[in-house]
């Protein structure tokens, strides 16, 4: 298998179907990772794709310091916090978005509960821990990506990091939910 | 020096995603055996990482890689091709205004050159030349004859059958005519 700078270099060079290639390896990590910015399964839907368009589009200016999936999630990111500053959605429209979504006949009530609880204390995370945690548990990126993905040093991603999981922790037990392993 | 306690809550996301090496693995799964803390934020991270993201469909996962693609061909097309074009209505529509303004700019030029008649004033002109009467000189003499403008284009009166009679007079026919209009209006007809 192709590793992704062959296919860069092939759509580089003008070989049909480089571009859509990229995107199938990381179009579901894109999305996920623009839901749980969002909250919103059209504004992702929208996102991932003007994320994927604005990569290819400046695919010759990748200076491959980084992984092409570590700068593919700095785009991301921008494209999303642009989003979110432009068309911020009022909590209980995310909140009734995130409910419609959830399949209720799976999950119990206590877990549903649960579940709620800590998206809202997500949400309630500042944004650099919102993002360690995102990154690190959800994208599962290690801590090296996540600081080129954020822009700082891996030292900050896990004080960000541990100091999120802390607080969601703390907000958990605030709600009367016991975490047991 | 990092304590095993450190370590093992720097690797937990990836010991809940199942990525670490087995002996890794071991390691921190021996840890969370002694450690409360460690296994408690261990699942958290479970139940954080666990797919609460919606799936939007097989459909668009297909289509998705294909609508890049072309977005990103069209962005790529230079401007003035048909197809960029045809994605831009207000580009299109621009363009056809502006060639549109060429044609209509040119052809009224063209027009205003052309306009040159022959004919001029019938009752004061000595020497009058009815050989080759243009749309104008018919649409003019009219005109002059009638006394006011008269309220049809030099194209509608070619197309009016009374005026195709009137320019197929030959020139004896013609002054013949204009004599006699002369007469009739001194007489007030």
């Amino acid at each position: 298998m192709e590793d992704d700078l062959q296919i860069i270099d092939a759509y580089l060079s003008g070989a049909s179907g480089a571009a859509e290639e990229l995107v199938m390896r990381y179009q579901k990590q894109i999305y996920s990772f623009l839901y749980r910015m969002t909250g919103n399964m059209e504004d992702a839907k929208d996102l991932v794709q003007q994320t994927f368009i604005q990569a290819v589009m400046n695919l010759g200016s990748f200076r491959r310091e980084s992984s092409f999936k570590t700068w593919l999630y700095q785009i991301a990111l921008n494209t999303g916090r642009n989003h979110i500053r432009r068309y911020r959605h009022n909590e209980v429209e995310a909140e009734e978005s995130i409910m419609a979504n959830e399949d209720g006949a799976l999950a119990t009530l206590m877990e549903r509960q649960t579940m709620d609880h800590i998206r809202q204390g997500m949400e309630k995370l500042p944004e650099r821990q919102r993002l360690a945690v995102t990154l690190r548990v959800n994208e599962g990126l290690s801590c090296g990506e996540t600081a080129k993905v954020m822009g700082c040093s891996e030292g900050a991603v896990k004080t960000h990091y541990h100091l999120g999981v802390k607080k969601l922790r703390m907000f958990l037990k605030e709600k009367g939910h016991e975490i047991h392993a | 020096m990092k304590s095993m306690h450190d370590e093992v809550s720097d690797l937990l996301p990836e010991y809940v995603a199942g990525s670490l090496s087995d002996e890794v693995q071991g390691r921190v799964k021996r840890h969370l055996l002694d450690c409360g803390d460690c296994r408690e934020t261990a699942s958290l991270l479970s139940r954080v990482s666990s797919p609460d993201v919606p799936d939007p469909g097989e459909i668009f996962w297909k289509t998705l890689p294909v609508r890049v693609g072309n977005a990103v061909r069209d962005e790529k097309r230079p401007w003035w091709s048909v197809r960029h074009l045809l994605f831009r209505p207000f580009a299109m529509a621009a363009t056809a205004a502006a060639i549109f303004v060429v044609f209509f700019v040119l052809l009224k030029g063209r027009e205003a050159v052309e306009y040159e008649p022959i004919l001029r004033y019938p009752y004061t002109e000595v020497v009058v030349d009815y050989s080759d009467p243009g749309i104008y000189d018919i649409k003019r003499y009219a005109e002059l004859v009638i006394g006011e403008e008269f309220p049809v284009t030099p194209y509608g009166m070619v197309e009016d059958s009374y005026h195709r009679e009137l320019a197929s007079l030959d020139p004896g026919q013609m002054e013949h005519f204009s004599e006699a209009l002369l007469q009739e209006m001194k007489k007030g007809g």
